[in-house]
This record gives C-alpha cells, sequence and structure tokens, in this order.
C-alpha cells in the first residue's frame, strides 16, 4: 500500500512539473512556437472577401483569390480579384527573395492586357486601399524574425485564456514602436495584435475571430479585422474557403499572370 | 477572306457556348460608357456618345478558355450607331506552351501609353483626348509561347493586315491636303503578306528583358509626292502600304525605391528611290524611337511618373512630315495621381514637346458614385504653339459602369 502510495506521489509530482515548466514559458518560445502568425494561410490557398470600411460606415466589398507558397528561400504570392467587375481578372504576384532581400513584384490589369512591373517598397503601402500592407495581406509577417519578445500577465480575451507579449522591433526601421499579442494558449495561435507608432500611439489593431477547427485538428479564424485606430477605418477578411495544401510552382509565374 | 474566316470563329463560338455543360460556367460581364466632348474654345457640344462592351468568356474541358467580346457605340449628336465583333479567340495551355489563335489584341512593351515594341496590333487613338481610352484594334492572328526555365520564346504570325485609323481631320488641321487617304489598297491577305513577330523574354539581375523582332507592313501607309518641274508645286501623289522590319527591345525594373522602365526599336521602313522631283513625306531611312521612364509612390499613396519619349521619325501624332524634312522628335510626358479617399481620384497627365515647346494637359477628378461605376470630369488644355493646335481645349465628361 505504501508502495502504491509512493508511486502515486511521484506521479503526482512529475505531472506537477510538466505544468510549472509549461506555465514558465518565455515570451521568446511563444513566439516561436506561434502559429498561424500569418493573416493568410503560410502555404496554400484562400478565397475571401475583402471589405473595407471607411469612417462613415460606407462599405466596398472585393472577392479574391490568394495563393501563397514558401520554402527558406523564397516566399511566392499570388492575389486574384474575382468580384466586383470592374477589377474582375487583375492579379498581382510577389517573389520575395530572402536571402537576397530582394521583392520582385508584377500587377496584371486586363484593360492594360499585360504584366506591370512595381516597385517593391510598395510593401510597405497599403494594399489597394485597405488598411493592410502588401506585406500584410499576403502574410510577410515574421515576427519572431523581426521582433523581440517579453511575455507579460495572461489573461482571458473573448472567453478564450491568452499569453500577452510584448513585441519590441529588433532593428531601427521598424514603423512601430511596439507591439501587443494576445496568444491563445491551447493553440499557440494570435488572437489580437495591436500595434503602436512610434509615437507609441495604438494605431493598428488586428483581430482573428470565429474560429473554427480543420481537418487537420488545426484552428483557423474565419474573420480577420485591421482596424486603423487614428483613421477610423476597418478591412474585414471574411475567409469563404482555406487549404494548407501544396499550390503547383506555376501558378506564381508570369505565365498564370496573363492568362 | 477575313469576314469568312470570322463568320466560321463566330460560328464555333456559337455551337460551344450553345452546349449545355460548358453554357452553365459562362462568364459574361462588360462595360457600359456615356461619353460628352464640349469644344471650350468653339463653345459648342462636338461629342455626345455611349460606348458599350460586351464580354463572353468560358473554360474549355480542358485547360484553355474562350473569349468573345464585341463593341458598340451610338451617336446622339450624329444619331448613328454601330455593334462589331472585336476579340474572339480561343486559347489552349500545353504543358509548356500557350497557343491563342483568333481575332486578338497583343500588347507588348514596358512603358506606359506609348510602346515602340508594341507591334502587332495598329493604335486607335481617337478615344485619348476625348474621355475614351487609346486602344488597339484586334487582329486575326496565332500567338504561341514556349516556357522555359527563365526565358519564354513567342511567335506570331498575323493572317490579315489592318491599318491603323487615319483621323483626316487631324490631318487636315495640320496641313495635310488634298490626299485622298480613305481608299488606299490594303495588302492582300496571302502567304506572301503575312506579318510576324517573335518576342524573347528572360529575367537577370532582377530585371524583365524582352528582346523582339518584327516584320510586317507599316500601321499608316506612306506618302510619297511627286512634284511638277514647271510650277514647283505638288503635282500627284503616290500612297501605299510599305513593308517595315522592326527590332526592339524593352526592360522593367527597380532601383529601390522607384520603378524603372526602357523601350526601344530599330525601325527599318521598306527605303523607296526617288527621282530629284519627288519627296518622302514618310521616314524613307531607319530610325530610333525610344522611352526611357521612372515612378515611384510618395507614402501617403502620391503616385509619380515621367517618361522621355524620343522619335526618330518625328511626331508621335502625325505619321507624316509635310515639310519632307525628318527631325526627331522629343517629349516629356507625366503622370500625377492621387487617390483623396475611397471615392476621388484626382490625376494630372501631360505631355510636352520639348522641341517646339508645346504641351497639352489633361487633369481628371474620378468620383465613384457606387462601386462599380465613376464619373470622369477631364478638361484638355494645350499650351504653346506647335504639333498639338489642331486639338482645341475640351470638357470631357464621362460616366461608366462594369457589370
Amino acid at each position: 500500500m505504501y508502495k502504491k502510495l509512493f508511486f502515486l506521489i511521484l506521479a503526482g509530482l512529475l505531472l506537477s512539473t510538466v505544468f510549472v515548466f509549461a506555465d514558465v514559458l518565455t515570451g521568446e518560445e511563444i513566439l516561436d512556437s506561434l502559429k498561424n502568425d500569418q493573416t493568410l494561410t503560410t502555404s496554400g490557398f484562400a478565397t475571401i472577401n475583402l471589405i473595407t470600411e471607411n469612417n462613415k460606415g460606407q462599405r466596398r466589398v472585393h472577392k479574391l483569390k490568394i495563393y501563397r507558397k514558401e520554402d527558406k528561400n523564397i516566399e511566392k504570392q499570388l492575389l486574384e480579384y474575382i468580384e466586383p467587375a470592374d477589377v474582375a481578372g487583375t492579379k498581382f504576384l510577389s517573389l520575395n527573395y530572402k536571402e537576397k532581400n530582394e521583392n520582385q513584384m508584377w500587377l496584371f490589369l486586363p484593360a492594360l492586357g499585360r504584366e506591370r512591373r512595381i516597385a517593391g517598397h510598395m510593401t510597405e503601402e497599403k494594399f489597394m486601399g485597405t488598411d493592410f500592407t502588401y506585406e500584410e495581406i499576403g502574410g510577410g509577417n515574421e515576427y519572431s524574425e523581426d521582433y523581440t519578445a517579453e511575455r507579460l500577465e495572461d489573461e482571458i480575451l473573448n472567453g478564450y485564456s491568452c499569453y500577452v507579449l510584448n513585441l519590441i522591433p529588433q532593428d531601427g526601421e521598424n514603423e512601430y514602436s511596439r507591439v501587443k499579442m494576445w496568444v491563445y494558449q491551447e493553440e499557440l495561435m494570435p488572437l489580437m495584435i495591436e500595434f503602436f507608432n512610434l509615437d507609441n500611439q495604438l494605431c493598428k489593431k488586428l483581430t482573428f475571430e470565429d474560429l473554427k477547427e480543420q481537418e487537420d485538428g488545426n484552428f483557423i479564424p474565419q474573420k480577420i479585422v485591421m482596424a486603423d485606430e487614428l483613421a477610423g477605418t476597418r478591412t474585414i477578411v471574411e475567409i469563404l474557403e482555406s487549404k494548407d495544401e501544396e499550390v503547383p510552382d506555376d501558378f506564381f509565374t508570369i505565365r498564370y499572370l496573363r492568362r | 477572306m477575313k469576314k469568312a474566316i470570322v463568320l466560321f470563329l463566330l460560328l464555333v463560338f456559337m455551337v460551344v457556348l450553345a452546349q449545355p455543360i460548358w453554357a452553365a460556367e459562362i462568364n459574361a460581364g462588360g462595360e457600359l460608357k456615356s461619353i460628352l466632348n464640349y469644344n471650350l474654345q468653339d463653345d459648342q457640344m462636338i461629342n455626345a456618345s455611349t460606348l458599350y462592351k460586351l464580354k463572353l468568356e468560358t473554360d474549355l474541358g480542358f485547360d484553355g478558355k474562350m473569349f468573345l467580346s464585341f463593341d458598340g457605340n451610338y451617336s446622339l449628336l450624329q444619331q448613328t450607331g454601330s455593334f462589331e465583333l472585336d476579340e474572339a479567340y480561343v486559347s489552349v495551355y500545353l504543358p509548356t506552351t500557350d497557343l491563342t489563335i483568333g481575332r486578338q489584341v497583343i500588347n507588348w512593351g514596358t512603358a506606359d501609353g506609348i510602346n515602340p515594341t508594341n507591334y502587332i496590333n495598329p493604335v486607335d487613338s481617337s478615344g485619348l483626348f476625348t474621355g475614351d481610352e487609346m486602344k488597339q484594334k484586334p487582329v486575326l492572328s496565332t500567338m504561341a509561347t514556349y516556357y522555359g526555365d527563365n526565358f519564354s520564346l513567342t511567335g506570331v504570325t498575323v493572317f490579315d493586315f489592318v491599318p491603323a485609323n487615319i483621323d483626316l481631320d487631324m490631318l487636315l488641321e495640320a496641313g495635310y491636303q488634298g490626299f485622298d487617304l480613305s481608299n488606299v489598297s490594303e495588302p492582300a491577305s496571302n502567304l506572301e503578306n503575312m506579318e510576324f513577330a517573335l518576342k524573347l523574354e528572360t529575367r537577370a539581375g532582377g530585371y524583365d528583358l524582352k528582346f523582339s523582332y518584327f516584320h510586317g507592313f507599316e500601321d499608316f501607309p506612306a506618302i510619297k509626292l511627286l512634284y511638277d518641274p514647271q510650277t514647283g508645286f505638288p503635282a500627284g501623289e503616290e500612297i501605299y502600304y510599305r513593308r517595315v522590319n522592326k527590332i526592339g527591345f524593352a526592360t522593367a525594373g527597380v532601383i529601390e525605391p522607384v520603378g524603372v522602365w526602357a523601350e526601344a526599336a530599330y525601325v527599318i521602313p521598306e527605303e523607296i528611290q526617288l527621282s530629284p522631283l519627288e519627296v518622302m513625306l514618310s521616314p524613307n531611312e531607319p530610325y530610333i524611337q525610344a522611352i526611357v521612364g521612372s515612378d515611384y509612390t510618395f507614402k501617403g499613396g502620391l503616385y509619380v511618373e515621367g517618361q522621355y519619349i524620343y522619335y526618330g521619325n518625328g511626331s508621335f501624332i502625325m505619321p507624316y512630315n509635310v515639310s519632307g524634312e525628318i527631325e526627331p522628335g522629343h517629349y516629356l510626358l507625366g503622370r500625377l495621381s492621387y487617390e483623396i479617399n475611397e471615392n476621388n481620384r484626382v490625376e494630372l497627365t501631360g505631355i510636352t514637346n520639348l522641341k517646339e515647346k508645346c504641351s497639352i494637359l489633361m487633369p481628371s477628378l474620378t468620383y465613384s458614385l457606387t462601386q462599380v461605376t465613376d464619373l470622369v470630369i477631364s478638361p484638355v488644355f494645350t499650351a504653346g504653339e506647335g504639333e498639338f493646335d489642331f486639338l482645341p481645349s475640351m470638357l470631357n465628361i464621362s460616366v461608366r459602369t462594369s457589370f
């Protein structure tokens, strides 16, 4: 009996150490373990409604298909407008060569009948009138590479237990002074991200809503909202369809742009 | 021959579109545009018309698509209209080759608006200053593009010559009088007169590189004047479409943070032997057309673009030189564009003839009435005296909607 009791206590001690260790994850460890820290799928494709709302509440809706593929050398992204009629057929191709730190981008306009090369600095500019930059809409954020993380006190956000991180940029070229991130503990995915400008004002807020479990057990938000807190505008991404499956390299070519 | 081929293509499309399976996947769309042009100098309305475009597109059962479009217009002032076939083609996508056959517009080049290497389709510039766009006339052709690892090779054959529109009023304004350009014989549609073009594309050092060649006919007929030795005045003319070879190069890339491009064509027209009493109003020696340009978007969204244009054959608007002496044309083309908010955009486009020191300025305001409907107000002004004198100051108002 004492033997059984001894093993029970030992098992209990062992289990409690696991919980203790899990609970002392550092900010860096949480940031490095993030899943779905991209605005959209990491590699795969999605069909979305992109809704822009001005400060008067007036809305514009665009339907797009987004294809992404990423490996250690290159990040590829193709966006194709499906609706409405005035932009249908417009395509945007981006090839980001990571080692060379070079971003090549083309825009295909059906009225022009060919592609047009566009400058790489555009990645920091707003994408097609939305509150996302070109970089953000395609999921080009690399928080673990661009920021160091400090863990703050845990919070409950919309009923979800979250780690809270304070991210500080690693270099001086970042447009944000800091970023605050709420990470859903069970899935290690961001649920809300606040961006503070160089004056430490809250300038943008990104939220991931309507979590839905996929076939592979991962959770994907069905709605992503970027709010420009200073301008009073919002951009809502409604994910109509999303698949994390390999996209053929053919999609990320000038040839596909022209079809 | 041309009409027979077009009718055959239309018949094929109608049969295919009538199939119930494919008919369910037809994407129909188009555009409707109403334009008013008011001559501010003469204080009169010169044009009130409605333009419409209907497009039908369907994916084929295999990897490919079919495309059909029609263009129409109706003039309220003249009470005449038209409805014509625009493009009609089939595209097939094979593992390494894309094929497109039919009546189509093929766009080559890297510059904005004016493209010396855009050989295949003649430009219809009638809408350029009147609130419409610069269009290209579709031609019956076959285009095949082979895609290799880091290159592509495109070959185009044109079966039926299509000339550019000749704005007779514009020529009269410029002093070309007495020429009958409305009934010039076009090259017959046969193997001997077939036009063809080749383009090799690749990418190196982050730049898109395009090398091209064209063999065919000039878009505008060449004019040879014959002088009367007694009077010294023109006594007649010969007008015909002349053969031409063109060798071109285009590139586009980025020198952070600006986009850059360059495009050039070496044009070799068929040389016409002239007697002392004959003068060519069209270039009779090879010449270069070239464009260099750059653009930049400021933080906050102001877009700025500038292009320098060199036309070795003189004017990029007028195809002829009334003096017979051809001096190269030098132009600057600039564009500013700024989106005030999601409903309002302002633009300013200007073209300056550096030699004659005259300009055309086209400011415009675009207001979005709905997400797919725009109201565009764009006056046109000229400044200085020179080649742009033919163009009166105008106010253009248009409403366009897509569906």
